[in-house]
C-alpha cells in the first residue's frame, strides 16, 4: 500500500488509542471510501444503465414497481411494494409489522412468478421468507410532514417549499435494511467475489440507491393521480436535495463489536488514506483548488443540518465555529509546500473540536482519488480465517497484548455499579437489541458479549493466579468463559483498529457514537440523533439520480451552491 | 425450510449460548454447524440432538480431564463442540497423534479439525468405528465410511496426520434444507437467551421516539 512518487517521509498512521475512541468515531464523516461513494464511482466508471420496466401503483399508492441496474455482467432488480399504512401502524422500530413500502434486490430480472412469490413475503418482512435469488430485504416509512406536502405542492402544479424540503430531506426513511442471508436471502459468501460486490454492504447501498428513485417516482405518481390536469414534475435541481432517509436503532452498534476485523478494515483503509494524504510533498494547484471548492460546500452542508437532540446541537455548533476558523485559516497558510496536508492536519489536532478534526479528514481526501480510493479493495473481511484461537500463545504474551489494546481499563473501578451499568441485551419482541440498566432491570441473565473491556478485565484476574509460560490451550480449557476475549485479543496483534477503546457498559456510554461510525462509514449525512441510542439520517441527499450518474461529479455528497442555498 | 448459512450459523450460536455455552464456545458451535451444512452434513439436526442430549450438564463434565493421554470426560463422555476447540486450539500436536475415549457426535469433530489441518499446514485424519475423514490444509475433504456419520456416541476416535492426496474432495453439496423439528428444538434454546418483554424494556431499551408519524 505505498506510494512513492510525491511524498515526503511517510505520515504515521494515527494510532488506535486516538482513532478508535468512541467521542471520535461517534464524529466522522463519510468519505471517499464511503460505500455509496465507491458504488456511485463504479456505477458510473462502467456506465451502468437504470431502467424502471414495471411500475403498477394505483391512486392510492398501493402497488409495486421494478428498477433495475445493469453492469457490465449481471443485472440487479429493485421490486418495491407500496402499501396503504394506516397512521398508527407507523413504527420505526423493529417492532413494527407493516410499513408504507417494502422492498427487495432481487439477484437478475425477476419472472412474473418471482414476483407472486415476492409480493407474498416481502411486505411481511421478518415474518416472511425470501430465497438465494434475493440479495436484500428492507422497508421505508414515509416521511408525513414532507410526503404530503410534496405531493399536494406537485398536484397543484408548483414546486414544494424548498425550506421543508430543507429541513427534512427526505420523503421516507428506511428502517432496516437487510442483507447477508437474512430471511433466508443469499449469503455474502454467494456474491462476494463478483467484482461490483467486494466492497462492503454494497447491495444494500445499490437497493437504497434504487429506492430513492422510486420514492419520488411515487411522490409524483400520486400526484398526478390526484389532480391529473394540473400535476407538474420536481424540479431536478429540488429533488437532488433529497435523499433517503433512515432511522436506526441499536442494532447497528453490536455489528461493530461483532465484527472486528470488518471494523479493523474499515477504518485501516481511512487511516491510510489520511496518512497517504498527510505525506503529500507538495500540492498542486487543482488540488488546492479543489479543496478550497468543497469548503464552503462543507460550510453549506453543515448549515443543511439539523438536530434537535441537546449533544448533536452542541457538537453542531463547535463544528460551525470549527469551519468558520478553518476558512480563515487556510487563507493565510500555504497549502502548497512542505508536507501542507500534514501541516494543515497538525493544526486542527491543535485547534479544532473532534467533529471539526474528522470533516477536514474527509475533506482533505477529496482532491486525491488516485492516490486513496483503491484502498475500496481493502475494505471487507474474511472473518472466518481468523476466527481460531492460537492456543500456542504464551499467557506472557496474552497478557502483554491485553497491556496494548486494554490497559485504560484497568484504571476503571469494575466494582463500581456506573462501570458496568448498562446491559445489552435482545428482547423477545421481534428480537429488538436493546440496552437496559443492569442493576434495574432482570436482564444481566441476558447480556450479550459486547463489553469486551470489562470482560478482558475479568480474564486478568483468572490469568494473575497462571504461570507466564502457561499456554493459552490450557488456560481455555480451564476458563472457557474467556475464549471470547482471548480470540479478540489475538485478533487485535494483527488487526489494531479492530478494538473500541471504551467502556461499552459505562452508566455515560452513547451508542449513538457506535451507529454514527458506521453509518458514517456506510456515507450517511445529516446526522439526527433521536436519543442517545437512536439516530435518523440521511442517505445519497444531493446524489445524482440513476439517469444523471454518468454526468454527475465525484463529490456529490457535498451540497453546490446555488442561489438557494449560497 | 431452505434456511441461509448465516441463518444456520446464528440460530446455532444462540441455541449454544442458551444450552449453557459460554459466548466463546457458542461462537465456535455457531461456526461449526454451518461449516457442516456447507459440506452437505447434517448440521442443525446434530446440534439440536446434542444439544438436547446435554442440557443442563456442567461444562467441567463434558470436557476433557487432561489432555496428555487419552482424552476422556469426567462423565464419561465428551462433548465434541468442547473436545473440537480443544484440538483446534492444539492444532499443532495433531499430526503426531491424539486420542479421545467415548464421545457424543463426532461428527462434530470435524469441523473443528479441518480449521486444525488449517492452521498448521497439516493434513489430519479423523477416525472412529468405521468412519474416516480426511482433511487437508487447503480445505480438502474426503469421507469414507460404512457406518452412521450421525451416530450419537462412539468408544473411540483418533485424529493424526495423514497424507494430502488422500484429502482428495468427496463432500456433498449444501445441505441447507433444515428438519422443522430440530430447527424448532434449536429456536428453543435460542429463546433462552431473549429477555421477556417487559414494558419498561419496550420503551426505553430501544431509545426510539414515541410516534414515527411525523
Amino acid at each position: 500500500m505505498e506510494k512513492a512518487e510525491n511524498t515526503c517521509e511517510k505520515a504515521a498512521l494515527r494510532p488506535p488509542s486516538l482513532v478508535m475512541r468512541l467521542s471520535r468515531m461517534g464524529s466522522i464523516h463519510q468519505c471517499r471510501l464511503s460505500f455509496m461513494r465507491i458504488l456511485l464511482r463504479r456505477m458510473k466508471h462502467e456506465n451502468w444503465t437504470f431502467d424502471r420496466p414495471v411500475f403498477e401503483v394505483d391512486a392510492k399508492g398501493v402497488g409495486h414497481a421494478v428498477y433495475t441496474a445493469k453492469g457490465p455482467k449481471r443485472t440487479y432488480s429493485l421490486v418495491a411494494f407500496a402499501h396503504d399504512l394506516p397512521p398508527e401502524m407507523r413504527s420505526d422500530r423493529v417492532i413494527a409489522t407493516a410499513w408504507d413500502a417494502t422492498f427487495t434486490l432481487f439477484d437478475g430480472f425477476p419472472t412474473a412468478e418471482d414476483i407472486i412469490r415476492l409480493s407474498r413475503n416481502v411486505p411481511l418482512q421478518e415474518v416472511g421468507r425470501v430465497s438465494s435469488k434475493e440479495l436484500s430485504v428492507s422497508r421505508a416509512n414515509r416521511s408525513v410532514r414532507l410526503f404530503e406536502h410534496v405531493i399536494s405542492s406537485l398536484a397543484a402544479g408548483h414546486q414544494p417549499d424548498a425550506k421543508m424540503i430543507e429541513s427534512v430531506g427526505y420523503l421516507m426513511r428506511t428502517t432496516a435494511v437487510y442483507g447477508s442471508g437474512k430471511l433466508g436471502a443469499a449469503d455474502r459468501e454467494m456474491i462476494c467475489d463478483r467484482p461490483e460486490f467486494t466492497a462492503p454492504f454494497q447491495c444494500e447501498m445499490l437497493s437504497v440507491f434504487l429506492t430513492r428513485t422510486f420514492v419520488l417516482d411515487l411522490a409524483e405518481h400520486l400526484a398526478a393521480a390526484r389532480s391529473p390536469d394540473t400535476a407538474v414534475k420536481m424540479d431536478p435541481a429540488l429533488r437532488r436535495r433529497l435523499g433517503i432517509g433512515n432511522s436506526t436503532g441499536l442494532g447497528m452498534a453490536p455489528f461493530l463489536v461483532n465484527h472486528p476485523v470488518l471494523l479493523n478494515n474499515w477504518v485501516a483503509a481511512r487511516e491510510e488514506a489520511l496518512a497517504r494524504v498527510r505525506s503529500v510533498a507538495t500540492a498542486s494547484d487543482s488540488e488546492v483548488s479543489h479543496f478550497l471548492a468543497l469548503l464552503p460546500r462543507a460550510v453549506q452542508n453543515v448549515a443543511d443540518w439539523h438536530s434537535e437532540h441537546p449533544i448533536q446541537i452542541e457538537k453542531l455548533a463547535a463544528l460551525k465555529a470549527d469551519l468558520k476558523l478553518l476558512t480563515t485559516h487556510v487563507t493565510k497558510a500555504n497549502l502548497k509546500e512542505n508536507a501542507p496536508w500534514n501541516q494543515l492536519y497538525l493544526w486542527a489536532a491543535e485547534n479544532l473540536s473532534t467533529e471539526g478534526q474528522e470533516l477536514l479528514v474527509s475533506l482533505m481526501m477529496e482532491p486525491y482519488g488516485d492516490l486513496i480510493d483503491e484502498l475500496a479493495d481493502c475494505m471487507s473481511a474474511d472473518e472466518t480465517t481468523v476466527f481460531p484461537i492460537n492456543g500456542a500463545m504464551s499467557l506472557s504474551h496474552l497478557g502483554a497484548l491485553c497491556d496494548e489494546v486494554y490497559g485504560w481499563a484497568k484504571k476503571i473501578d469494575w466494582q463500581s455499579h456506573a462501570a458496568q451499568a448498562r446491559a445489552w441485551y435482545v428482547s423477545e419482541e421481534k428480537l429488538e437489541p436493546r440496552l437496559g440498566e443492569r442493576f434495574e432491570e432482570p436482564i444481566a441473565e441476558y447480556e450479550q458479549p459486547l463489553s469486551p473491556a470489562r470482560d478482558a478485565m475479568r480474564m486478568v484476574e483468572d490469568l494473575d493466579t497462571w504461570e507466564g509460560d502457561d499456554t493459552v490451550a490450557a488456560f481455555v480449557l480451564r476458563h472457557p468463559e474467556h475464549r471470547h476475549i482471548v480470540r479478540r485479543l489475538q485478533l487485535s496483534e494483527r488487526f489494531p483498529y479492530a478494538e473500541i477503546r471504551d467502556n461499552t457498559i459505562d452508566a455515560d456510554v452513547l451508542p449513538i457514537d457506535m451507529l454514527r461510525c458506521k453509518l458514517a462509514f456506510f456515507g450517511a449525512t445529516h446526522f439526527d440523533p433521536r436519543s442517545d441510542r437512536w439516530v435518523r439520517i440521511n442517505m445519497y441527499r444531493n446524489a445524482p439520480y440513476p439517469e444523471e450518474l454518468a454526468m454527475s461529479a465525484e463529490d456529490w455528497s457535498y451540497p453546490t451552491l446555488s442561489e438557494g442555498n449560497a | 425450510m431452505t434456511y441461509s448459512l448465516n441463518e444456520i450459523e446464528a440460530m446455532s450460536k444462540r441455541a449454544a449460548r442458551g444450552a449453557g455455552f459460554d459466548w466463546g464456545l457458542a461462537e465456535e458451535a455457531g461456526k461449526a454447524t454451518r461449516w457442516l451444512s456447507e459440506q452437505g452434513f447434517a448440521g442443525p439436526e446434530t446440534l439440536a440432538a446434542l444439544l438436547t442430549q446435554n442440557d443442563g450438564h456442567p461444562y467441567a463434565s463434558l470436557s476433557p480431564i487432561d489432555v496428555n493421554d487419552v482424552w476422556n470426560a469426567s462423565t464419561g463422555t465428551l462433548c465434541p463442540l468442547i473436545a473440537g476447540t480443544v484440538l483446534c486450539d492444539l492444532a499443532a500436536r495433531l499430526d503426531a497423534g491424539v486420542t479421545l475415549g467415548q464421545t457424543s457426535y463426532p461428527i462434530f469433530l470435524v469441523p473443528f479439525v479441518a480449521t486444525a489441518a488449517k492452521v498448521s499446514g497439516t493434513a489430519l485424519t479423523l477416525s472412529w468405528d468405521n468412519t474416516e475423514i480426511c482433511v487437508s490444509s487447503d480445505g480438502g475433504l474426503r469421507v469414507s465410511h460404512s457406518g452412521d456419520l450421525a451416530a450419537s456416541v462412539t468408544k473411540a476416535v483418533l485424529c493424526k496426520g495423514t497424507d494430502p492426496s488422500k484429502c482428495t474432495d468427496s463432500h456433498k453439496n449444501r445441505k441447507q434444507d433444515v428438519d422443522a423439528k430440530a430447527w424448532a428444538t434449536l429456536g428453543a434454546f435460542a429463546h433462552r437467551t431473549y429477555a421477556p418483554a417487559t414494558e419498561e424494556s419496550r420503551l426505553a431499551g430501544a431509545g426510539a421516539g414515541l410516534s414515527d408519524n411525523d
